[in-house]
């Protein structure tokens, strides 16, 4: 096993591999921008390097720095988390090269996986079912505009190169095909440098359903079943669970078979995700590999009772993934809500600033992982989740409970989070009833809290703030009080 | 004792809350007014950023953040923004007492003289009320930083004052 892995990363991933690294014996390195210096996952580490400047771009994606810090201070493996360089082909090889373990599948597998095309069409190879569209090199808009009618309205438009919505477009009618095909070549080119797109059926109300899969050296592939994600916010997903209430054990067996394959087909070696997309019909389609841990990975750990990144690093250091597949279990329900500094009352706007009050719910079956504590400043640089609540419960109704009674028990002052929208969500009748689909979010009506309905424990807490109760004026209060009603003595108001 | 006005954010309605204390020996029980309401309440913990309260027979944790004029409190697990409303006389008078005059005590709204708590020749220590002046239906009182000795009381119970006339004339003492 290696002694000493460098984390390149940041926030609560970073914190929680260190955490694991720290069980098994091995030294966490961390690294950290200017802006990152007293942050959590900075102490969290056993040692801690830093990468001068504040933006991603300066320090995180810096691969040519981090390779030198893991060089020179004896490191021999780098976990890159999710995001930054975790699914740069480039970066892997360059570790590779430098004589480091990249934890993660190969060069080859992540650049693959990368190109959504090549991704489709090797999957599609192996028998998995994937979204009906067209690809092709030849930009001829007749060509495309005849494939699109051939799909049929609405079709998506894709990037290649894609990820997080970028360069892509809904396209609802052939007259708006060639302003959207457009957009999204630009943007595409704009964001990854390759501007390549291709055209998908664009299915009306899917869920986001993946498959969590495990392979080693020694040929094996496993899944560790699934998630239902169809909870999303611009692409972005905020609430995960586990078992999905979409699948009957049939349909699961064959999803999960389905995975197993496309993950077989890649000669898949580490943690990865195979996403698909359910129509309501209960036919599957797969969409894309994800070449990395991700964000939502302790959802399956609550279910299975599993450590992913203990499984990632032995694997990576040539061992078997510890268990078989029939020794895998999917035990009671997992949920996961990203916990991130925005304010649903304004947009979803992110905020900005210090955490001045935090307190993380407790009780069994409850998880945090977090990047942030008192003090920690959430900054205009990175992704404004700060953490992520995980529980688990023998059902799901009692899971979404035990979800909405933790995030009740979170507190974060100093900057707005998205606490009490997750709790909203939560306890929508149709979200409890398992009816959710990726437009779920943009499709309900979302109350905003009224105002002007404050409890008056709320209010006398403010005054409280204003001025402690340990100044208020005393020894003339009682007098006073006597001589000319409760209220005649308001003391000096320069206190206010 | 004090009053504060405290205004929902992006609303436009007010709430006045009075605090006092009940009970000279007990620094805990405490009497609230909230707009027209009186209960009374006890403080059972403070802490820099919340604290403990019992209240209509329920014990409620509570935390607290404030920047500025703006507060934030968490209750129950759910979030209230309220802002602090200081009315221009009150920060005309905050900003007299930073650095006003020491020799005189000065309307720091127009409003009426409800009370006068002090006579001529009293000595008044730093922050003691000295009178009570009542300005758009929410009562202040006014006091000064320092210690004075009153030379002049220059108003009168119910009468109408403007924005910094001056009140009462002091000669300013050491503390």
């Amino acid at each position: 096993m290696f002694k000493k892995v460098l984390i390149a990363n940041r926030g609560e991933i970073a914190v929680r591999i260190a955490r694991t690294l720290q069980e098994m014996r091995i030294t966490a390195v961390g690294v950290y921008s200017e802006a990152d210096r007293t942050a959590c996952h900075v102490s969290a580490c056993d040692e801690a390097y830093p990468l001068s400047g504040v933006t991603a771009q300066e320090t995180y994606l810096r691969s040519d720095r981090l390779i030198e810090i893991a060089r020179s201070h004896g490191v021999e493996a780098i976990h890159p988390g999710y995001g930054f360089l975790s699914e740069r082909a480039d970066f892997a090889e360059a570790c590779q090269n430098a004589g480091l373990t990249f934890i993660g599948p190969s060069p080859e597998v992540i650049r693959a996986m990368g190109d959504k095309i090549i991704a489709k069409e090797t999957v599609a190879a192996a028998g998995v079912p994937v979204v009906p569209g067209w690809s092709s090199t030849d930009y001829c808009f007749s060509e495309i505009q005849y494939q699109a009618d051939k799909l049929g309205y609405p079709v998506l438009i894709k990037a290649a190169a894609g990820g997080g919505g970028k360069g892509m477009r809904v396209v609802q009618d052939a007259n708006h095909l060639a302003e959207a095909l457009e957009s999204a070549q630009r943007e595409a080119g704009a964001a990854f440098g390759d501007g390549r797109v291709f055209l998908e059926k664009y299915l009306q109300r899917p869920r986001h359903v993946e498959v969590q899969i495990f392979g080693d050296h020694h040929g094996q592939v496993i899944h560790l079943f699934e998630r239902e994600c169809s909870i999303q916010r611009r692409h972005q997903k905020i609430i995960e669970e586990s078992p999905s209430p979409a699948l009957t054990p049939e349909l699961r067996r064959r999803l999960c078979a389905a995975a197993v394959t496309a993950a077989q087909a890649i000669q898949y070696a580490s943690a990865g995700t195979v996403e698909f997309i359910l129509d309501e019909a209960g036919q599957f389609y797969f969409l894309e590999v994800n070449t990395r841990l991700q964000v939502e990975h302790p959802v399956t750990e609550m279910i299975t009772g599993l450590d992913l990144v203990y499984a990632q690093m032995k694997v990576a250091a040539g061992e078997p993934f510890p268990l078989k597949q029939e020794e895998l279990l999917q035990r009671g329900h997992a949920l996961e809500c990203r916990i991130c500094s925005e304010d649903a009352n304004d947009n979803f706007r992110p905020q900005t600033g210090q955490i001045e009050v935090y307190v993380s719910p407790q009780g069994g079956g409850v998880r945090v992982d977090s990047g942030v504590n008192i003090g920690s400043e959430v900054s205009v640089h990175y992704d404004p989740m700060l953490a992520k609540l995980i529980v688990h419960a023998p059902t799901r109704l009692a899971a979404i409970d035990k979800a909405i009674q933790a995030l009740r028990q979170f507190v974060i002052l100093g900057v707005r989070t998205n606490i009490p929208f997750l709790a909203q969500v939560l306890d929508h009748p149709e979200f409890r009833a398992g009816q959710v689909h990726t437009h779920f979010l943009q499709e309900q009506h979302w109350p905003v809290d009224d105002p002007e309905n404050i409890p008056d424990a709320a209010l006398l807490a403010a005054a409280l703030a204003v001025k402690p109760v340990s100044r208020f004026s005393s020894s003339t209060a009682w007098s006073e009080q006597h001589d000319t009603g409760p209220w005649a003595a308001a003391g000096p108001w320069r206190g206010l | 004792m004090i009053r504060v006005q405290l205004q929902p954010a992006k609303t436009s309605s007010l709430w006045t809350v009075a605090l006092e204390r009940t009970r000279l020996d007990a620094a805990d029980d405490l009497q609230a007014q909230i707009n027209q309401r009186t209960f009374d309440f006890e403080l059972l913990k403070t802490e820099p950023a919340g604290g403990v309260m019992r209240l209509h027979g329920q014990v409620q944790r509570y935390y607290v953040w404030r920047d500025g004029s703006r507060i934030q409190v968490w209750l129950a697990g759910r979030i209230y923004e309220l802002d602090i409303v200081e009315s221009r006389a009150q920060r005309a008078g905050a900003a007299e007492q930073a650095g006003g005059p020491r020799d005189r005590l000065t309307a720091p709204m127009p409003g009426t003289i409800r009370q006068i708590k002090i006579q001529v020749g009293d000595s008044v220590e730093p922050h003691q009320t000295l009178l009570m002046m009542e300005s758009m239906k929410m009562e202040s009182a006014l006091a000064v930083g320092h210690a004075a000795r009153v030379i002049e009381i220059c108003c009168q119970v119910g009468q109408l004052v403007q924005m910094n006339e001056t009140l009462i004339k002091l000669e300013p003492l050491a503390s």
